[in-house]
């Protein structure tokens, strides 16, 4: 390994146009982050093409560059505008936005780019060190144990992060169903989709959170008693400001709980960040001795998925690097760019390319750290549009989502979906549904789905035989007591109310 | 109608909608043999959930005679529903207008309007806004970027052709 390593940092050196290249895919990611319906997989798309001229170490190295700038890019729109700029950015949005609204703009994004350094190069040496045995790991996860982290994520969110566990457990059985129109993911069935061809592909992600966080607010903020003033309610001047020590210190426990989280969740093949981003968050909920205040801005829920997601992105290279199988969307994008170099990925590259695997670690754990660079001065640019007035912010967004949204498929449908979904979490949050239950039941639906029928095929349809393995029994166990708590906590506040009146 | 009388009739809805998702399950078209876990079982499965739960919601709501408790409904501002409509109005004419007239027209036109919908005193701000964004989305997203963007049909897509 430190052969491989000696290797990769003497290319690096004797090539130093490689830094220039990771400089540029930090920035390009970064912005594509943070352009609501771009995301990172777009930015990896654009650049796939202009690899070919380069060595493929530089090239993997633009692209890497792009995947982690823009796992952070996202949650800059997420926390100034509630509009989360990729999908890992929704969670973030959840907590970063409440931080904003109440002039925590600087501390949000400082706590959110030190968050996804802290993570990105948590997976990135975990990637470096442990890349095979992780992959083994990863490859050992069945469907049983695929749908036990699928129900905890949820039931941890819905019964602990929401005040009332009935309605928190209704959203994410909401985001679950709306997961299951289009066609069916082992029999091929049409399903709730009533004739539209539209629907067949299903229900498209980025538009339908563009349409619940970012056009939900705009019209949330048209409908309220007009105050004059700034894009948030801070009106002290935006600073981006990392944490303190000490804030970061009372941080150390999500911030390691996440990491770990996001890589492992990343190297699940097929999973990603996003859901990443979710777990740990309903993790962090489940963790903390404020899980009653997550959702009005509470630091912890903000660092979770921000560490986890940037850990996800070197959690979903182990199996890209190690086995050859994409752990993530953009993953798989990148494997389309390692083909055109002629490069196939998997347990021989390890040893035949060393080289070239080793100066992606490298380069990965420099661009976190470019990433803490140039993020401030890309968050301290866009939080200059804060102190621009609402009338001006609240319209330009509402384009901005509908221009992001159509340049993703070149498809007005998905402006459809994401008109329908501002109108439905518009509605859900009058109503004081949380709709974070919401938005993880739509990213874990197909995973829970797939692989309940499909654990429950392999033990033919004896439930308890596939809920029974140590692995998927344990952390079934821990849904089932976060469920106890919250309807406990709902009953408690119940009968305190009866009591009072 | 108050918000108790909001949140009650959505959990009836609800209610509806759950017993609409089996049904609709249920006539789901299966290829083969049926299997115990076929693709109408997930979605039944969800169904049920939503049911027992809204029902539980709604005896909540009975028994206690007024919402079950909830993150926002207490905190939640007074709406105003002219302002509301007229947004959404906009907005959707917005979405239409794209597929008709295009990015260039449409987008000016909403600004535009969408600007006057809160208080802004600025005259010249407001008149330079519209133009001014419209043409930087333009040039990011189909110049630098070579994205699509939306051309109109007929005369509008023969004018848009030749800004981008």
């Amino acid at each position: 390994m430190i052969e491989a390593f000696s290797l990769a940092i003497n290319y690096m050196v004797s090539h130093p146009i490689s830094f220039v290249f990771l400089i540029f895919s930090v920035v390009w990611g970064i912005a594509f982050g943070s352009v609501p319906g771009l995301t990172g997989i777009v930015g990896v798309a654009l650049l796939i093409p202009f690899t070919f001229v380069f060595d493929p170490i530089e090239g993997l190295l633009l692209l890497s560059g792009v995947y982690v700038g823009s796992t952070f890019g996202g949650s800059i729109s997420a926390i100034l505008f509630n509009t989360p700029g990729s999908p890992e950015a929704a969670c973030t949005a959840l907590e970063g936005y409440p931080m904003a609204k109440r002039g925590e703009a600087g501390k949000a994004l400082g706590l959110a780019l030190a968050s996804s350094a802290i993570g990105g190069i948590f997976g990135t040496i975990v990637l470096a060190l442990m890349a095979p045995a992780l992959a083994r790991v990863a490859l050992s996860f069945g469907p049983a144990e695929y749908f036990a982290l699928a129900v905890l994520g949820i039931t941890a969110i819905a019964s602990i992060g929401s005040k009332s566990t009935t309605k928190g457990l209704l959203a994410g059985l909401m985001g679950l169903i709306l997961a299951t129109v289009g066609l069916d993911p082992i029999s091929g069935t049409t399903r709730f989709t009533f004739g539209n061809t539209m629907l067949l592909t299903g229900i498209s992600f980025v538009p339908a959170i563009i349409g619940i966080f970012a056009l939900a607010e705009v019209l949330q903020r048209f409908s309220e008693p007009f105050r004059e003033g700034h894009g948030v309610d801070g009106k002290e001047k935006v600073s981006t400001q990392l944490p303190t020590l000490r804030e970061y210190l009372q941080l150390k426990f999500t911030l390691l709980r996440s990491s770990i989280i996001g890589t492992i969740v990343g190297a699940l093949p097929g999973v990603g960040a996003t859901t990443a981003s979710f777990i740990s968050y309903s993790e962090a909920v489940r963790w903390s001795d404020k899980s009653k205040k997550f959702g009005t801005g509470v630091p912890e829920g903000l660092a979770a998925p921000e560490s986890a997601n940037n850990a996800a992105v070197g959690g979903s290279m182990i199996p890209l690097l190690a086995l050859g199988i994409p752990g993530s969307a953009t993953t798989a994008v990148m494997l389309g760019g390692l083909t055109i170099h002629g490069i196939v990925p998997g347990p021989l590259m390890m040893v035949q390319n060393k080289e070239l695997v080793y100066s992606v670690f490298i380069g990965m754990l420099l661009a976190n750290i470019l990433m803490l660079v140039f993020g401030l001065r890309a968050a301290r640019l866009f939080a200059k549009v804060l102190d621009m007035p609402y009338a001006l912010v609240g319209p330009a967004i509402v384009v901005m989502c509908m221009t992001g949204v159509y340049a993703l498929n070149n498809n007005a449908a998905d402006i459809a979906v994401m008109l329908a979904f501002g109108a439905f979490g518009f509605a859900l949050r009058e109503l004081g549904y949380p709709i974070a239950p919401l938005i993880i039941g739509l990213v874990l639906g197909p995973v829970a789905e797939e692989s309940l029928r499909q654990g429950l095929l392999i033990v033919d349809y004896d439930f308890w035989a596939m809920v029974s393995r140590p692995i998927a029994g344990t952390i079934l166990t821990f849904s089932l007591l976060s469920l106890g708590y919250g309807f406990y906590g709902q009953f408690q506040a119940w009968r305190a109310e009866r009591r009072l009146a | 109608m108050t918000r108790y009388m909001l949140d009650l009739a959505f959990s009836i809805v609800l209610l509806g909608v759950s017993i609409f998702l089996w049904g609709a399950a249920g006539k789901f078209p299966v290829f083969g043999a049926p299997s115990p876990v076929g693709a109408d079982f997930w979605p039944r499965l969800i169904a049920a959930g939503i049911f027992v739960l809204s029902a539980v919601l709604i005896a909540q709501s009975v028994l206690s005679g007024r919402p079950a408790r909830d993150t926002e409904t207490d905190t939640a501002p007074q709406i105003s529903i002219v302002r509301l409509v007229l947004s959404a109005i906009l907005v959707i004419g917005y979405f239409l207008a794209l597929g008709h007239i295009g990015f260039l027209i449409s987008t000016i036109v909403f600004l535009g309007c969408a600007i006057n919908l809160l208080p802004y005193g600025n005259r010249m701000v407001k008149l330079i806004f519209p133009i001014v964004f419209t043409v930087a989305m333009i040039a990011f997203f189909s110049y630098a970027l070579s994205l699509p963007l939306p051309r109109g049909t007929g005369v509008f897509y023969d004018l848009n052709i030749l800004f981008y």
